[in-house]
């Protein structure tokens, strides 16, 4: 008796079931779309998807070889800096003893080289080197390049109280030390402070009171204490870093098998993520949109934002960057050889996308490397080039930040979350 | 062959039967209790985790509901203030004590903190609202009350028995929920792409036990279609006294899947609770002669004097228009066509429950009227992190911030045209412009009409992501 009872019952639930599905699956028709402003942005939403034609089964270790490519990587480059950093304390302690022109241009070319090799291994910016709010971040990257953040004021105020040579100089403000503050002790040979005309040191004529030679004396020291400290933040994190000493390599490598900073391997790809994020905020928005006008920039231009001003070296330090973020991405070999994000993407199914990002890459890379003249005259000379940097980068991070991030499920670097659903 | 008319009739009058008649009270004050401790835990989790700084002090800006503008945050102390109050009100209203007041003040309360920013908006929170005002409404304050207990209501307000048409009521209000999740589910993505499915079990392979499951070709799939399967159909089997016990079996398991799966907070929690309405009304007795907790001669003495609220015809027309509003509600997106995933013109209050993976890139492109400068800005310069990820692919939202810049803009002198650069990402679609590039922003006025500078959603199918 149930059973003829519920007979009906369970054909209308099997018939909507099918008619709801055959609905909701069916392909719209164009009319149904009430939309129609014209097609989503130049064509791109019509253009083909990343959906592969083949599908190649991806081994299961990928995930492991492609950690422990990056730890590699990671490790390979931060040691890449240190002797360079060491060479850079010696060539400043050098300038300090001896302040002839020549070591001074000594001390410049050793900086020059170390930063060169410190803005690539910064795209690196995960474990020891993030900030202490990351897991397993010591803030190792903002002791050595604290990029945007330099204080020229609080810099000149050390040089007139001779707070470099303080002892508490290493765990003083982040904005008065670093390689950044290298350069403009070391480039700037100006005679003027950064400092407000009612601030202290102008008030008090402490800072008139400095004479070239022991401006140039105390510049000169005021390098050496930098450098010193540089010094000991890329050992510290080399050490970190190294299998012979606190192993963060093995804390990556082995991220969800046995690490205990990262429970998942998602977790290692999400903080990987979070550190390629440095070529959206850092690269994008700090040393292209706002010198260009385009980012918190009251003016046409910002030419006091620009990298590294005083040595004119901001575009050495953005080509840096981007082959940086391509070893991060595309892998730390020569020409992207190696496991990196574009293999997780193929392997995923998504290896068009993988390519996009690439080519996106590629043309930011070309775009930089076609820069002639330093981007301080280029701003003045022709903006639209300088914009056209902005907007190369811009579209590998748009693609980073929003197709790369939803088809692997990245978290995005922006602090806690409540809850969903 | 089935007779169709008959098994209609024969239908109707049971569930008019059904429905006048009165029932064992005991489910009512099962859920009331059930309910309030979820809340109260609900609300202490707001405290602990730190989301009251986060979600409503720290904010410089909040997007506010269309309407709804005047409501603003208190101050940072009373917002604490007023979580604590709400735990404390949660929990008398789960044990009975001035249960009435208690819930229409929480109420109140969760109301007023769900209207200070929509970005906090989730289903769970509205379902959680809906369910205070029934038990607030309903005779759930005077059963099993603390209060009667302690003699400070008079004992003749205390009810046994309520009308069954209570109880079915919530079984509608649980059903609705339910049913359009499954119907929600019921779209291409979904059912043949198993997206956004396969995008979340990817990153899910590292867990656990369940994790190499995930890796198998066809685990996505058949998970969507039991996702859909067990939304859609889930309640006429939790109505079904037979299947009821494996009905109910498979919420719990499907509630703590969602759970370990995904960062869902309180809701399956609310929802297991909740599934309980389909059990037998007296099945809280049940429970507690088995654990000895009552006795059976106070069971008797109670069935003995069985107590009823009062009926009232106004209530139930009100209850009537309730469900009517109930139904249309999450229905409004076919007035506005195209893809609700995408536009988000009728997301909300919609019961969309996890069907949707969405990333965007927003930069509002600033243009000075009097001068013809163009810059860019940020989100961020605005938003905290959590606001600007819940920014990203809801096109009201980004209307709302283009008239905060205009007229955070204005206030010092500068007009602005303000456009925004929306690339969003779609179950994992190839990224495609939310929002029409060219359309001054800072001239449109917001409301519920349909979104002419919202762009069609992309048509072509999401990507087949392979969890490894």
């Amino acid at each position: 008796m149930n059973t003829t009872r519920r007979t009906p019952l369970l054909a209308l639930l099997v018939v909507v079931t099918i008619v709801v599905t055959a609905i909701a699956c069916r392909k719209r028709t164009p009319d149904e779309n009430v939309y129609t402003r014209g097609t989503a942005g130049g064509g791109t939403a019509t253009t083909p998807t990343t959906t592969p034609t083949t599908t190649t089964p991806a081994p299961a270790s990928l995930k492991v070889e492609i950690l422990k490519a990056e730890a590699d990587c990671a490790l390979g480059r931060f040691k890449d800096f240190e002797p360079k950093a060491r060479a850079l304390r010696d060539a400043a302690r050098a300038w300090a003893d001896d302040r002839s022109a020549a070591k001074r241009t000594a001390a410049r070319e050793a900086w020059r080289i170390a930063i060169v090799s410190w803005e690539e291994a910064e795209v690196f910016r995960i474990g020891p080197a993030a900030a202490e709010t990351e897991r397993g971040g010591k803030g190792l990257r903002d002791q050595i390049y604290p990029f945007p953040l330099f204080n020229r004021c609080e810099v000149d105020i050390r040089i007139v109280n001779r707070g470099y040579a303080d002892p508490s100089f290493g765990i003083s403000l982040i904005s008065a030390r670093g390689l950044g503050a290298f350069e403009y002790v070391a480039f700037y040979e100006g005679t003027d402070n950064g400092c407000a005309p009612g601030s202290a040191i102008n008030l008090n004529g402490s800072w008139a009171a400095l004479d070239l030679t022991e401006l140039t004396k105390r510049k000169a020291e005021y390098a050496a204490a930098i450098a010193d400290v540089v010094l000991a933040r890329a050992e510290a994190l080399v050490r970190a870093w190294d299998p012979v000493a606190e192993n963060f390599h093995r804390e990556l490598a082995t991220a969800g098998a046995g690490s205990k900073t990262y429970a998942t391997d998602q977790d290692a790809f999400n903080a990987l993520n979070f550190a390629a994020f440095y070529i959206e905020n850092e690269v994008k928005d700090e040393k292209l949109g706002r010198p260009t006008g385009l980012y918190d920039c009251a003016a046409m231009t910002c030419p006091d934002a620009v990298e590294s001003r005083w040595a004119r070296a901001g575009n050495a330090h953005l080509k840096a960057n981007l082959l940086g973020f391509r070893r991060l991405f595309e892998g730390c070999g020569t020409d992207g050889a190696g496991p990196a994000f574009d293999d997780l993407l193929r392997a995923v199914g998504a290896g068009q996308l993988a390519d996009r990002m690439l080519a996106a890459l590629a043309n930011a890379r070309a775009t930089a490397d076609g820069l002639t003249v330093p981007f301080e005259d280029l701003l003045g000379s022709d903006l639209a080039r300088a914009r056209a940097v902005h907007a190369a980068v811009k579209a590998t991070t748009d693609l980073l930040k929003v197709d790369v991030v939803t088809v692997l499920n990245l978290e995005l670097p922006m602090g806690s979350e409540g809850d969903n659903d | 062959m089935i007779d169709v008319h008959s098994f209609v009739v024969a239908r109707f009058d049971r569930a008019r039967a059904a429905l006048g008649t009165d029932v064992d009270a005991a489910w009512l004050a099962a859920l009331r209790a059930v309910f309030g401790l979820t809340m109260c835990v609900s609300m202490l989790r707001f405290i602990a985790y730190g989301w009251i700084d986060d979600f409503w002090v720290r904010p410089r800006f909040h997007f506010k509901y269309w309407g709804f503008a005047f409501v603003e945050p208190l101050s940072p102390s009373l917002m604490h203030a007023l979580f604590w109050g709400l735990a404390a009100l949660a929990l008398a209203m789960a044990v009975g004590f001035f249960a009435r007041w208690a819930g229409a003040l929480f109420l109140l309360g969760f109301a007023y903190v769900q209207l200070l920013d929509v970005t906090t908006y989730l289903n769970h929170y509205y379902l959680a609202a809906l369910l205070t005002a029934l038990l607030v409404v309903s005779p759930a304050p005077r059963v099993w009350a603390l209060d009667r207990k302690l003699g400070l209501t008079k004992a003749g307000l205390a009810r046994t028995r309520v009308s069954a048409k209570w109880l079915w009521l919530f079984r509608f209000q649980v059903g609705v929920v339910y049913t359009y999740a499954g119907f929600a589910k019921a779209n291409a993505d979904w059912l043949v792409h198993a997206q956004p499915l396969r995008i979340w079990l990817g990153s899910r392979t590292g867990m656990p036990v369940l994790g190499p499951l995930f890796r198998l070709e066809g685990a996505p799939l058949a998970m969507s279609w039991c996702g859909f399967l067990f939304d859609t159909f889930v309640v006429w089997f939790l109505l079904t006294r037979r299947t009821r016990p494996f009905a109910f079996v498979a919420v719990v398991v499907f509630h703590a899947m969602t759970r370990a799966l995904f960062p869902i907070g309180m809701f399956p929690f609310i929802m297991i609770g909740a599934a309980l309405v389909f059990f037998e009304p007296s099945w809280p007795r049940w429970i507690l002669a088995k654990v000895r907790l009552v006795s059976p001669r106070a069971e008797a003495a109670e069935a003995a004097a069985p107590t009823i609220a009062p009926r009232r015809a106004w209530g139930w027309a009100l209850a009537a228009i309730y469900c009517v509003l109930q139904l249309a509600l999450p229905a409004r997106f076919l007035a506005y066509g195209g893809d609700v995933r995408w536009h988000e013109q009728g997301m909300r209050w919609s019961w969309r429950v996890m069907v949707r993976e969405k990333n965007g890139s927003i930069t509002y492109v600033l243009r000075d009227k009097a001068t013809g400068r163009i810059w860019h800005l940020s989100p961020r310069k605005y938003l905290t992190p959590l606001q600007e990820r819940e920014l990203q692919g809801q096109p009201d939202l980004i209307l709302q911030l283009a008239h905060h810049i205009r007229d955070d803009y204005a206030r010092r002198g500068t007009h602005l045209e303000v456009r925004v650069e929306a690339i969003v990402s779609l179950n994992g679609r190839r990224s495609a412009p939310l929002i029409d590039p060219d359309v001054d922003l800072a001239s449109i006025p917001d409301g519920i009409a349909r979104a002419s500078w919202i762009l069609p959603c992309p048509d072509d199918p999401p990507p087949h992501i392979r969890p490894i």
